[in-house]
Formats: structure tokens, C-alpha cells, sequence
């Protein structure tokens, strides 16, 4: 009896004789035509058979232990910190809960009227001045409490309240009642914001890979859905392309990986591909120029630096892309960013591309938009709106922006020689007789009030040791500033999700610029492992995009069925990676794969040129909204300017030009039969073969003698090129 | 000494990379989907892994992982209420054993690709829409201009096409 008198039938029509369907054949078809890989599955499945192992196996030769034996290790050691660490705070936690008791206690007995009235004017000092705003220093030296000194300038006499403030008065204030103080409430501290020792060990990539899968499977089984299948190898191809060197690739490049895919598995040749792209000489110079443009982006928007602005663009450029040449450590680069001194243009001997971050982000020396930008794109926290009023959702209070802003309070930017340069000065902000230096800030109700560098609402004091470790200029706060936001677990989160957003469409929180305490993170435990590793990395970044681009779903179909329709973050649900999230390129990306569509050749001596003519093209779709936070408006999200530019500007032209350059002219030229050119140009443009359907109607146009095939090449090229699929990363 | 003595026993990982690709396909060719074929390979390997089992030879390792690999399969269909519609799992198994040969199948997906070249247009066009795109068999009979059941009998034809055509390069590379 044959194999196929058991399979199942199907019915064909009364003049066919019935054919069996066949398993072997489907199977593998399914594999050839529709790409259904095999996947390779080993360190998942050594990773599980770790979690459940027996104390040996009962098989011969087992080099599992020695496999596994470092991993369990590293977990055996995070665990022992972990506990280590946990121990001693919960004890000074309990001890300091029973003491703050006993002293409640103690103060709200009858006969502690005196020592309360003790406390309230040992807690403040004020000066009286009927003429004068009337200040009030809260010293606040209680080993219990983090609250920095702050000075307040109640509300003024109308005559007087255009007087300036004199600083000198605040060095000899003399002490009052307090009746008119507002009451010292607890301040909030993040409890992230400093470094701690706690560290983790570096683990092998694979490992962490099967972590990352480890986690989303969790969310997945959590919510009853099924994630979409693997993305065919071509798919998968075209994003990578475009998230790490932000270009589709050639018909070259995807021939060269299909060619490959054939001879080692799917892993490998994925992987292969990868390092190629992050590490392989030839793309370097595409990688460090999407790279820099990113984070320029990033820092200080698409207009930041541009034409009247004090910064210079191409000067913060040029520093990122040596940065990412060198793949300099990414905790070093947010350092120089933020204490960086020096002239903007490469023009000048005192040169340094770095200050252009902060140059770019001061209006004449006033420096809350830096502060915003510093808190925001390293901390992941959102202060824009403290800067006038207490956070409505969270306990951030208006203290806690004008003290981060405090620490850049000796920064100033010169002209000199028509140069701008950005320095640090003594006689910034306003200095008190013991030698701190703070500003004032106006609360909503009208007191201005005083505050000294503080992060995140851990006081100065408790800084320094922390500054002094590794910077010898202690006395800038600028210096402490970038020191504390480069040792900040905070940055590290900050910097996973800001890539995980990048590469999969989401991040963890809704908004990467704001990962604040009142917004819960879709995968904690995921980010955590994630940051901890780049950590343990010294901040490489190119690891830390190895393992999002090597992860379960970076390598899923954008495709979704009814088994996991429910994951939908572009209805503000939250994400939960079991497909890859189809977006539109961002316009940088759109200029760059037209680029190499073109034909245009870059090389490193002309990147300056070829930056400076992409900022023109997107100078169409951005500009600046001139608000305290930098916004700028985007029209490059899908309207009639944005399609009538594609259509019809010159860039469009470039990519659709017959030459012996651009990909259409090559396609043309070369001696391959009219189908393997419609599929050459569908492989350029959308990295797929053309369906049986449109290759039918485009090879039904060669048919008609009138029209001459290269006109109908560059139609299909053209319409191609202006599709949706192109625009869009799926 | 005999071939049993000869045969050195893989590690864990040796034996997953050698026979995961293989069982993942004979499972695919049992019907499954791929995701659960993912899943299956994953509990045959820990299955075994954690029990243990004696490795005498290439082959018995081979037809042992597929017999877990089944089982596991046929214990899923029940538990979903399916009946499992392979009866002859014998046959199937030696089909397979021989398509697969000793690289889990990836000569046998080269041949198939070659014997692709063969078909007619019609017929490729049909299989792609089919496969690639999962187009369902009225949209194809339409682009094709034919009834669905002649759609349905082109590509049952084309497959038994293929079929043979990969039965024949096998045995022409046996003799």
C-alpha cells in the first residue's frame, strides 16, 4: 500500500481523476515558496532543560554541564547580590521606620510644644525687609532628610516687586518666626537615579537572546496569544537594512544573502549578516552617518544647530560620527556631551563637536531647554512641565527640574573672534555665603524661591563622593552633572528602550522620553536584563543592537491573525511583541534608500556634502515650533506635500533615471530575460518577488507594440518607488 | 568491534544541532503547523534529554526522536479534540527517512527546487499564489480563468509532478 492511498483525498471535478494531496510535498513547499524556515532552536532548548536540570544526566559524554555551568554561575552570583543587597536595606529601611515612629511619638506629646518650635526655627531662616522681597533660607540639616536648602522669596510690595535680587543679602540672613512658611513635606527621590554597586556579569549573546524570548513568551501565554510566524529571510533582510545603515538594500546585497542563506542555516547566515553590517569595513562609513544623524535627530531635533542658531550641526555630526567610528562607549559620549567646552565650528583650533548639544539647547545662556534635553533624552524622564508647576501625575515637583537646571547654571556661550565658544564662568547663577552656588524659580502662586544641584532629588552632598571618584574638576557642577548622568542605571534604561523603540516600532512605555514613575513599563523584568547587560558591556552599543536585531521579534512577520490581533500599541494598548510593528521610514531613511537607488556613490571624504544636501531635502517637511521644549512639526507623515515631493522633486528623478549607475539603468541593461527584471526591480524597491497577479498585468504591458519597454520598466520602477509598501518598514 | 561499539554518543548539543532541522520538517510533513512544530522539536529534545536514552547509531537516533516527536504530536490532536488523520505512520516514516537521508532534508529541498524549473508556468504561478501568498483556491482559479476545481486538480498535479520528480533524482543518485 502506497503513502498516498492513506492520505486524505480531495475531490476533483468529474473529468479529472482524483489526485491525493501530498504531505511531503506541501510541507516542503511550504518551506521553499512560502519560507517557512527551520528555525534553530538549540539555546532555547538548552536554556529550558537548564532551568529544570538534574544534578547530572544520564547520558554519556554530556558536555552540558560544562555548557551551562557559567551561565548558572553568573545567575547563582546575580542571585547572591541581589539577596546581599536586598538584605541591608530592608533592615536600615525597618530600623529607620521604628526610630521616625518614636519621634512622632515623642513630638506629639503635650509637652513637646518647645522642642517643636525648636525644630521649626532651627529648620528655617528669614530675612525681613518691608521694602525688600522677603526671603526665607530653609536650612534643613537633618541627617533623615535629602530636601537641599532651599530659599524662598515670598510674595512681594507691589512697589518693589521689579527690584532685582540682591545675593549679597542672602549671606547674612538673620532668623524669625515661621508662621508664614509652607509646611517641609518628605521630597521625593528616584529611587534609580544614582549608581549603586550592584553589577552584573556579562553573558553570552545567545543567553540573552533566549532571556528576551523568555520574557515576551511569558506576556504572550499571560494574554492567550500566539506571536506570527518567522518573517521570511528577504523580509527580514530589508529591515535590518534599514535599521542599522537606514537604507533598503541592493538587489546585490539580497542576491549575496540568498546565496549564502543556502549554504548554512538561518541562524548562521542571519547572524552572518548582522555582524557584516555592524562591524564589516565597507559599511562603516553608511553605518557611523545613520548613526549620527539618529542621535543628532535625537538630541537636538531636525532644525537644532541649523542656519542662526548659536550650535553648529555639522559640527555635533562630525563628533557623533567619530564617536561611532571609534565605538566609543556610549556612557562616555553622554559624558563629553554634557561637560563638553570649547568652539563649536571645525574651523577653530579650540574645536569640539560635542559642545554643540548644549549650544543647541540654550536660548542666551538660559538653560532650561538643556535641562529638559538632559533629562529627557539620558534619563528618560519627562520635567518639561515641572519647570512651571508640579507634575500632575507624579510626585515630581517643580524643585526637581530648577535643581537639575541648577547644575548648568555656570555655563555660558561667547562669541569671540566670531567663534562661538562654550565655557564654564564663576558668576553664574547666585552664590551664597558658604560658597553653593543655586537660582531662583518662580512657583506658580508667585514666591520665587531658591535652589541648589540637585539629582532627582538626591542632595549634593550625597553626590560627591560619587563626583570626586573620576572627575578632577569637582567645583563645576556641570562636571558633577554629566558625571552622575553617565553613572545613572537610569541612562542604560533609557538607552534600551530608546533602541528597542527604534528597532521594533514600541518601546517599554509609550514615550521614550518619559519613563517616569507614573508609567508602567510593558516588560520590566526584560528591560531590566536588558539594561544590566549593556551596563556590564561598558555601554557597547553595537552589542546592545546586536541583541535586539538578533531577538524573537525582530525576526517576526509584520503579518497578524486572529491569534494575536489583540496586540495593538497603535491603539495605545500596550505592546507585546508578537509581531514585528509595521511603521513608515522616517524621511532620512526615504532620502538614503533613494540614494542608493539612484545610483549616487558616497564615500567618507564627502559626507559632510551629502548631510548638508539631505538637511536641505528634509528642510521641506520640518520646522520649529519654537516652544520651550524644541518641538518641531513633521509633514512627512503621509500628506499631499510629502506625496507631491516623492512624485515629483528632483530626488525622484535621480532614483528613476536610466544611467549606468542607478539600479533602473543596470536592471535595463543587463541581459537578463523581461521576467527577471520585473523581479530584479521588485526585489530593489520592496525585497519580495512581484505575486503571480502583478507580474501578470506588468508583463501584459510588453505586449503592446506601441510603447517601448523602457518606459514601461521606468513606470513600474516609478510607481514601485511611490507605493506605500516602500515607504513603509514592515 | 561492532558498529554500536564504533559509535560515539553525541552531547546535548551536538544532538540538537544535528537532528532539530530534521524533526522540525518530519513534523511539518506530519501536518503540523510551524509554530507548533517549534514547539514539539523543543519538547522531544527536552524529553529525551531529561530521561536519557542509549545512542546506538545515526539511524536508531534518528527514528527515536521521530517517534517522540509523533507522539507528542498525536498527545497535542487529542488534547484539541483533533483526530490525527496519518494512519500509516510506518510508511510515512520511511518515506521520510529516505528523503531525508543524512542532512535532514536539505539535498531533498535542492532537488525540489531544480524540479520546479520543470513545471509550466500555469502550474508555478498556482503553487506560488498558494504558498507564497496563501491565496485561497477561488482567487486562484480565477486569475487563472479555470473552475476551482480544475485550480485544485492543476495543483494536485503539479505536486505529484513534483513528487516524482524528486523520487527519481533520488533513486538515480542511489544507483
Amino acid at each position: 500500500m502506497s503513502l498516498e492511498n492513506n492520505m486524505p483525498r480531495e475531490t476533483a471535478n468529474s473529468n479529472d481523476v482524483p489526485l491525493p494531496s501530498d504531505p511531503l510535498i506541501d510541507a516542503l513547499l511550504e518551506e521553499i515558496i512560502g519560507g517557512q524556515s527551520p528555525p534553530d532552536l538549540a539555546v532555547e532548548i538548552l536554556s529550558q532543560l537548564h532551568d529544570t536540570l538534574p544534578a547530572t544526566l544520564p547520558m554519556p559524554g554530556n558536555d552540558l554541564d560544562s555548557i551551562l555551568t557559567p551561565k548558572s554561575t553568573v545567575v547563582a552570583r546575580r542571585r547572591a547580590r541581589r539577596r546581599s543587597f536586598a538584605i541591608p536595606v530592608s533592615m536600615v529601611l525597618s530600623v529607620t521606620a521604628i526610630a521616625l515612629a518614636l519621634v512622632a511619638i515623642v513630638l506629639n506629646s503635650p509637652d513637646s510644644s518647645i522642642s517643636n518650635q525648636n525644630i521649626a526655627n532651627e529648620q528655617t531662616q528669614t530675612i525681613e525687609n518691608p521694602n525688600t522681597p522677603r526671603i526665607v533660607q530653609s536650612n534643613d540639616n537633618s541627617p533623615d532628610s535629602e530636601n537641599p536648602s532651599n530659599l524662598l522669596i515670598t510674595a512681594v510690595d507691589d512697589s518693589n516687586s521689579h527690584k532685582p535680587i540682591n545675593p549679597s543679602n542672602l549671606n547674612s540672613p538673620h532668623t524669625s518666626g515661621t508662621d508664614s512658611l509652607p509646611p517641609i513635606q518628605q521630597r521625593w527621590q528616584h529611587p534609580l537615579a544614582l549608581a549603586n554597586t550592584h553589577t552584573v556579569a556579562p553573558v553570552e549573546t545567545d543567553v540573552i537572546l533566549s532571556r528576551i524570548h523568555r520574557e515576551l513568551e511569558k506576556k504572550w501565554h499571560e494574554n492567550g496569544i500566539s506571536p506570527s510566524e518567522v518573517a521570511v529571510d528577504l523580509e527580514w533582510a530589508r529591515r535590518l537594512y534599514l535599521r542599522l545603515i537606514g537604507r533598503v538594500p541592493t538587489t546585490d546585497e539580497l542576491d549575496r544573502f540568498n546565496r549564502i542563506s543556502k549554504q548554512s542555516t538561518q541562524a548562521e547566515t542571519r547572524q552572518q549578516l548582522v555582524d557584516t553590517l555592524l562591524y564589516g569595513d565597507i559599511y562603516q562609513t553608511e553605518f557611523t552617518q545613520h548613526w549620527s544623524t539618529f542621535w543628532t535627530n535625537t538630541l537636538i531635533g531636525r532644525q537644532g544647530g541649523l542656519d542662526g542658531d548659536n550650535a553648529n550641526r555639522g559640527g555635533l555630526q562630525q563628533y557623533l560620527r567619530e564617536s561611532f567610528a571609534a565605538n566609543k562607549p556610549y556612557d562616555q559620549m553622554v559624558f563629553e556631551l554634557i561637560s563638553a567646552k570649547g568652539a563649536a565650528d571645525a574651523e577653530s583650533e579650540q574645536f569640539n563637536g560635542a559642545v554643540n548639544f548644549l549650544l543647541a539647547s540654550l536660548t542666551k545662556n538660559d538653560t532650561t531647554l538643556a535641562t529638559s534635553r538632559i533629562s529627557s533624552v539620558f534619563l528618560g524622564q519627562k520635567l518639561q512641565c515641572a519647570q512651571c508647576h508640579h507634575h500632575p501625575t507624579s510626585d515630581i515637583a517643580q524643585d526637581h527640574f530648577w535643581e537639575l537646571d541648577a547644575f548648568l547654571s555656570g555655563i555660558q556661550a561667547t562669541k569671540v573672534n566670531g567663534q562661538t565658544i562654550l565655557t564654564n564662568v564663576d558668576s553664574g547663577g547666585v552664590q551664597t555665603a558658604d560658597g553653593r552656588v543655586g537660582v531662583f524659580f518662580e512657583r506658580p502662586n508667585g514666591v520665587a524661591q531658591m535652589v541648589f544641584p540637585s539629582f532627582l532629588g538626591h542632595l549634593p552632598s550625597k553626590l560627591t563622593s560619587t563626583a570626586e571618584s573620576s572627575t578632577s574638576d569637582q567645583t563645576v557642577p556641570r562636571e558633577q552633572l554629566a558625571q552622575l548622568t553617565s553613572e545613572s542605571p537610569l541612562l542604560a534604561r533609557t538607552l534600551v528602550n530608546r533602541l528597542w523603540n527604534h528597532f521594533l516600532g514600541f518601546g517599554f512605555t509609550p514615550s521614550v522620553d518619559d519613563m517616569g514613575p507614573h508609567l508602567a513599563v510593558s516588560h520590566p523584568q526584560l528591560l531590566s536584563i536588558l539594561s544590566e547587560q549593556i551596563e556590564s558591556s561598558n555601554y557597547d552599543l553595537k552589542s546592545l543592537m546586536k541583541w535586539i536585531v538578533l531577538s524573537d521579534p525582530f525576526a517576526r512577520s509584520s503579518k497578524y491573525s486572529t491569534s494575536n490581533d489583540i496586540d495593538s500599541p497603535e491603539l495605545g494598548d500596550q505592546p507585546l511583541f508578537s509581531r514585528y510593528y509595521s511603521r513608515q521610514l522616517e524621511p532620512e531613511e526615504v532620502y538614503q534608500s533613494l540614494l542608493v537607488l539612484s545610483g549616487k556613490k558616497r564615500s567618507p571624504r564627502t559626507i559632510g556634502q551629502q548631510q548638508l544636501a539631505q538637511r536641505t531635502w528634509l528642510g521641506q517637511f520640518t520646522k520649529p515650533m519654537e516652544t520651550d521644549e524644541g518641538d518641531e512639526t513633521n509633514s512627512f507623515d503621509g500628506d499631499v506635500h510629502q506625496s507631491l515631493v516623492l512624485m515629483n522633486g528632483d530626488l525622484m528623478k535621480q532614483a528613476t533615471s536610466i544611467t549606468s549607475t542607478s539600479v533602473l539603468g543596470k536592471i535595463i541593461n543587463s541581459p537578463m530575460p523581461v521576467n527577471d527584471k520585473v523581479e530584479h526591480l521588485f526585489l530593489a524597491a520592496v525585497a519580495r518577488y512581484p505575486s503571480v497577479n502583478e507580474k501578470k498585468l506588468i508583463l501584459a504591458l510588453f505586449a503592446k507594440p506601441d510603447v517601448a519597454s523602457e518606459q514601461i520598466f521606468q513606470d513600474v520602477w516609478w510607481a514601485l518607488l511611490n507605493s506605500n509598501e516602500f515607504i513603509l518598514d514592515h | 568491534m561492532t558498529e554500536n561499539e564504533q559509535h560515539k554518543p553525541l552531547t546535548p548539543t551536538e544532538l540538537i544541532e544535528k537532528y532539530q532541522i530534521g524533526i522540525w520538517r518530519y513534523l511539518r510533513v506530519l501536518g503540523c503547523e510551524a509554530s507548533l512544530a517549534e514547539d514539539i522539536t523543543q519538547e522531544t529534545f527536552l524529553k529525551i534529554l531529561r530521561k536519557g536514552f542509549d545512542q546506538y547509531n545515526d539511524a536508531a537516533t534518528a527514528g527515536f526522536l521521530r517517534k517522540v516527536a509523533y507522539n507528542l504530536f498525536v498527545s497535542v490532536q487529542r488534547r484539541s479534540g483533533r483526530v490525527v488523520l496519518v494512519e500509516n505512520i510506518d510508511q510515512l516514516d520511511a518515506i521520510w527517512d529516505r528523503w531525508a537521508g543524512s542532512d535532514n532534508g536539505d539535498d531533498t529541498i535542492d532537488k525540489l527546487r531544480d524540479c520546479m524549473e520543470a513545471l509550466s508556468d500555469r502550474a508555478r504561478d498556482a503553487l506560488e499564489m498558494r504558498f507564497r501568498e496563501k491565496q485561497t483556491r477561488i482567487k486562484i482559479a480565477e486569475f487563472l480563468e479555470i473552475t476551482e476545481h480544475g485550480a485544485k486538480n492543476l495543483m494536485q498535479r503539479a505536486k505529484k509532478q513534483l513528487r516524482e520528480c524528486v523520487e527519481n533524482k533520488i533513486q538515480a543518485e542511489a544507483i
